[in-house]
């Protein structure tokens, strides 16, 4: 197909709109981006560029903005959209068009945001999102009543489609080949009265344009009946949460196997391949038994996030903060600390980021200073590592797997850590007053394959990159730290007593005897500030160099090396230590300050200690 | 240490090890306007200049600057 391209200025395009309504779905397709979407609201926090081609070859830059339901920007997510809608963002032009995607099944709240826009200045358009979904349910809207009352086009799409947006492009260029006439900006923010009046209007709107059927095919009051029941909701939540983890131990064991027994092989083949000596040496023992020992979690970390997503885009997560939030709220949160707590689940560092959608100061600042007490899929294969070893594969009660029970109660663990310390944030330091939590709940979702296999498939691949970038770098740097200076002639001890890692590992014995830990884990510890996961490469490498892990598995090894009080301990030390320096960093800049930081660094750091300080010599005083 | 395959080896593990602890320096240590000028003048090209306050929005991204942070005076937008 020939495409003409033109030469004028890109297009700049505006997608705005309530929370969930598929503007990142939209920006998606539009662009062939993959930004993460979800069905919850408060997925979008950032401003997000993108570029595409219409068919008459017109240059569009798209432009995905934070879900808002005014411009008055009540918290940082909405000033974003606010300021790039009015153009006050230095150095980012006003857009020339406006979308605004509204959920097709749930207009009204969208009509009072656009009766809202049109203070902007922007020629805009209605994009109707999840077309296909209003149509099942037997929703129809005059299209054409609605463009002709609103005076902009209103087109019908399905993002999620592969051809749902092609009347979107084309009314795109229509509109841009006419001409698009921006005016000066008159927005003020809305008074109590001019609220009403929009509200009323967009009521009058929806009466007179939207009609729907007497017995709606909507499931989602159904199924709220029994997930949100104040008992029932919580039990199938714990229930749901406890399967998950079942499945992440029951379901990994083969692939596992098979990674595993795929670097055995590698290694044997490189340690036959090549000379014996340093090369052979940092390959095998640094390299392979290194980020081979990290890699082996790749199964489980794709097993967690399938369902994850699945949950997700089905609609449950936001019901699972509706069920959390006088939990939530008992621990002196707002409501809407529940998503950045739950994004943490995946990595701390988005789950941070999306504390922007609280716009109390104090709840925001509570939130992020415990969201890294969420267990973070970092945690996982240190969690696994240490649970295979010295924890028994096998039932209990007649159907509960012990080792994902034990798993489960170290993800339950964190979260009520989680509570409790922000419980003591709000008390003692945050003092102030609880807001109640209003969000709109999204109606439940066929998942689609596509998207949930693509998700998993983008956590696998941000696995695999750290795994092949910062892990192995950091084990060829702990090769190296074991293995030179090599021993004095005539030693007695293991060489690795004698190099830089071994030097570190007992200098910082006494400090960490008292929790059980010996000189390998003080050693894994300092990489591990980098990527908790590191820790378990660092391991693998030092027990390999050192000769005690014997050509077994590194979770033999451990079962044989280690007590079980000291296996305990690391699990309590990794419930609570700030073992990640990508976190810090981000704490520093939503916080703008280093006071924030260096407080996390230092209260995760105490507990750490504390906790594994107490569950090793309870562990020792029972005989463990 | 005259043996010319022993010597490769060596030189070979060590500009490994080399290369590890510049990526690890690069990634960890370097902040980010640092790296930004870096890369800039490696491939030759004039470095852009400093995140300035929340005045310059999100335009490339989130580049550390005030707009992400916490303002007090949301608060007393909030009250008011």
């Amino acid at each position: 197909m020939n495409i003409a391209v033109s030469n004028v200025k890109p297009l700049q395009l505006a997608l705005v709109g309530n929370p969930n309504c598929g503007k990142t779905a939209m920006f998606n397709a539009l662009t062939g981006s993959r930004q993460k979407v979800a069905n919850y609201p408060g997925v979008t926090v950032e401003r997000k560029e993108g570029v595409f081609v219409t068919p008459a070859g017109r240059h569009v830059v798209a432009i995905d903005l934070p879900g808002t339901y005014s411009l008055r920007g009540r918290s940082p997510d909405e000033v974003v959209t606010r300021d790039a809608i009015l153009g006050r963002l230095e150095g980012d032009p006003r857009p020339d068009l406006l979308v605004c995607v509204a959920d097709a099944t749930n207009l009204k709240i969208m009509l009072r945001l656009v009766i809202e826009l049109s203070s902007a200045g922007i020629p805009m358009l209605l994009a109707l999102n999840m077309m296909d979904i209003a149509q099942y349910r037997g929703i129809r809207i005059d299209a054409e009543g609605l463009s002709a009352e609103l005076g902009i086009p209103v087109i019908s799409t399905v993002a999620v489609n592969p051809d749902g947006t092609g009347s979107l492009v084309r009314e795109i260029d229509r509109l841009a080949s006419s001409g698009l006439a921006s005016n000066a900006p008159n927005w003020h923010a809305l008074d109590a009265g001019e609220v009403r009046n929009a509200h009323h209007l967009a009521d009058a709107l929806v009466a007179r344009f939207v009609s729907k059927p007497a017995n709606d095919r909507d499931w989602t009051h159904r199924f709220d009946n029994v997930l949100l029941n104040p008992v029932g909701g919580i039990v199938i939540l714990l229930a749901v949460l406890f399967l998950i983890f079942q499945a992440v131990f029951s379901w990994a064991v083969l692939p596992m196997e098979w990674i595993a027994s795929g670097f055995d092989w590698l290694a044997a083949t490189v340690a036959a391949v090549l000379p014996s000596g340093l090369l052979s040496s940092l390959i095998t023992d640094g390299v392979i038994a290194g980020v081979g020992s990290v890699l082996v979690f790749l199964p489980q970390i794709m097993i967690l996030f399938f369902f994850i997503i699945l949950l997700e885009d089905f609609g449950y997560m936001a019901r699972a903060a509706f069920l959390m939030d006088r939990i939530v709220g008992g621990a002196g949160l707002h409501g809407r600390s529940f998503i950045p707590l739950l994004s943490s689940f995946a990595c701390a560092i988005p789950g941070i980021m999306a504390t922007r959608v609280i716009e109390n100061r104090r709840q925001r600042l509570a939130t992020i200073m415990v969201a890294p007490l969420m267990t973070c899929s970092a945690r996982i294969p240190v969690y696994t590592l240490i649970i295979s070893a010295f924890i028994p594969n096998r039932q209990v009660w007649g159907f509960v797997n012990l080792q994902g029970l034990v798993m489960f109660s170290l993800y339950a663990a964190g979260i009520v850590s989680a509570f409790a310390v922000a419980f003591v944030f709000r008390t003692f330091v945050w003092r102030g007053k609880t807001e109640p939590f209003i969000m709109e709940l999204p109606g439940y979702k066929r998942p689609l394959l596509r998207s949930v296999v693509l998700g998993v498939v983008q956590r696998a691949v941000i696995f695999l990159k750290r795994a092949g970038t910062i892990i192995l770098s950091m084990m060829i740097l702990i090769w190296f730290l074991s293995t030179f200076p090599a021993p004095p002639e005539g030693a007695a001890d293991p060489a690795i007593n004698y190099s830089f890692a071994g030097i570190i590992g007992h200098a910082l014995l006494p400090l960490l005897s008292p929790i059980g830990f010996n000189w390998q884990i003080a050693v894994a510890l300092i990489p591990g500030l980098a990527a908790r996961e590191v820790a378990v490469g660092a391991l693998a490498t030092v027990y390999a160099i050192s000769g005690d892990a014997s050509g077994s598995t590194l979770s033999s090894t451990l079962a044989t090396q280690w007590s079980l009080a000291t296996a305990l301990s690391l699990l309590a030390w990794y419930v609570f230590a700030p073992q990640c320096a990508s976190t810090l960093g981000v704490v520093r800049r939503e916080t703008n300050s280093w006071r924030w930081p260096v407080a996390m660094f230092v209260y995760m750091m105490v507990l750490a200690y504390f906790a594994s300080l107490i569950v090793y010599q309870v562990a020792v005083a029972l005989g463990g | 240490m005259h043996d010319p395959v022993m010597l490769l080896d060596t030189v070979l593990t060590f500009m490994i090890v080399l290369a590890a602890a510049c990526f690890v320096v690069w990634r960890i240590f370097l902040p980010v306007r640092l790296k930004t000028v870096l890369r800039h003048r490696l491939s030759g090209r004039r470095e852009p200049c400093a995140p300035q306050a929340e005045a310059a929005g999100c335009t490339v991204g989130c580049n550390g600057c005030a707009l992400g942070s916490i303002h007090k005076q949301q608060q007393h937008d909030r009250r008011a």
